[in-house]
């Protein structure tokens, strides 16, 4: 079902830095690469050979583009910023879980995390002399500052927390959605424990269509 | 002889646009049908297939199919895109039979598809079907209620109902102390409300 969740879909949509080995014909317009370093085949040919990406052209992409077979002409060159080690370094500090803003860094940080793992991880053990430890070592530390950002930031929800606003802003899109549940597991707690009761409510769509009808006579 | 079409593709970008759109609305809320961007993404998958032909004449050489891996891996994207977008509105669509009832208002219907707006109906119509069969509404209390009766006041004139206790005249702003079971749907129309418990 992952197919179908749209932060596994947005979570390939960040860009990652490659190198074109063979180059690329008809994407230099997409890419930005310059038409006048677009190689040519031969003199002789016609222009169709402007719009080409010539061999080890360095550019951005989305991680998305190398899901298919691409990622065997396409070489990834280092990782993105947010995953420098300043940034895990700001993690691993006292209280750093609570105050690295994680989301202005990457909307899906772990999500973007794993399959930039994944894919690095694929080239490394393709290559001759991959360095496929690097790569493990990249990906426990992403597993240890989501370790971090769980028992600092998302179990707070689950008690009084005088700076939930502000944690919730720095939430990545996955982090946000563990945080949503433990605030609706909190409330549905609460009723069970000091027997309330679920207050029946009409549905937003239908509040919305009631406000909108009496704005309407209202204004007649 | 190659199109410069390339320009225009804006690789996978529209699809994003497309999913964030209804990622970032509210989850209780269906926003109006897109249907210019699915339009929009549909021509640019044409778009990548006229470049995957133009390109297969020559696709033993290494950068062609580089070329035609990226045009063809744009397709899956886009095609990718608008089943989450459709995805996503469908599960909306029949949370709102469980939401909201029958009674879909119209605003909630404008904002749907004529495909949408089809699909509720039939899942509607699958559901009460299922229902009848079990003898049991199973859209009354998705949570395990406290009480069996609760006070609930009219926010509009709704005429009379009857209930198992007799009649019951719903003026507006009349409190009533109503079977749970017979005042959830009218909650759920809007038609009363619920009065905190004292």
């Amino acid at each position: 079902m992952a197919y179908y969740s749209a932060n596994d879909f947005l979570a390939a949509e960040p860009e990652v830095s490659v190198e074109f080995i063979v180059g690329a014909r008809g994407l230099a317009s997409e890419l930005g690469a310059s038409a006048s370093t677009g190689r040519r085949r031969n003199d002789d040919d016609s222009n169709d050979r402007v719009n080409d990406v010539p061999e080890d052209f360095a550019t951005k992409i989305p991680l998305w583009w190398l899901e298919g077979a691409l990622w065997e002409d396409v070489d990834l060159v280092g990782v993105p910023d947010a995953f420098d080690d300043d940034v895990f370094a700001s993690l691993e500090a006292p209280n750093g879980g609570r105050m690295t803003d994680l989301r202005s860094r990457c909307e899906n940080y772990f999500g973007f995390g794993r399959r930039l793992v994944a894919a690095l991880r694929r080239q490394e053990a393709a290559a001759e002399n991959g360095d496929v430890e690097r790569v493990e070592r990249l990906g426990e530390k992403i597993e240890r500052a989501f370790a971090r950002r769980w028992s600092e930031c998302l179990c707070e929800v689950l008690g009084r927390c005088d700076d939930a606003d502000a944690i919730e802003r720095s939430l990545t899109r996955e982090e946000r959605k563990i945080w949503n549940a433990g605030r609706e597991a909190q409330k549905a707690y609460e009723r069970w424990r000091y027997g309330r009761g679920e207050r029946l409510v009409a549905s937003k769509i239908v509040q919305d269509a009631k406000r909108r009808k009496r704005e309407a006579n209202n204004a007649m | 002889m190659p199109t410069n079409a390339s320009t225009s593709l804006s690789f996978g970008k529209k699809a994003a646009e497309l999913v964030r759109e209804i990622v970032e609305s509210d989850p209780e809320t269906l926003p109006p049908y897109n249907a210019d961007a699915m339009r929009t993404i549909v021509e640019q998958c044409g778009d990548h297939r006229a470049e995957i032909v133009t390109l297969a004449p020559d696709a033993s050489e290494d950068a062609t199919r580089v070329g035609l891996l990226a045009h063809h891996q744009a397709i899956l994207r886009n095609k990718r895109a608008m089943l989450v977008y459709l995805n996503e509105r469908v599960g909306r669509v029949k949370e709102m039979r469980w939401s909201v009832g029958m009674g879909l208002p119209e605003s909630a219907s404008a904002n749907m598809s004529h495909g949408e707006r089809t699909f509720f109906t039939k899942y509607a119509e699958t559901l009460n079907e299922y229902m009848r069969a079990v003898d049991l509404d199973l859209t009354l209390d998705l949570e395990p209620p406290q009480n069996h009766k609760i006070q609930v006041r009219c926010l509009e004139d709704h005429g009379e109902i009857f209930t198992r206790d007799g009649t019951v005249d719903l003026k507006k702003n009349t409190v009533h102390l109503l079977w749970r079971e017979e005042a959830q749907p009218l909650i759920r129309e809007g038609v009363l409300e619920q009065m905190d418990d004292e």
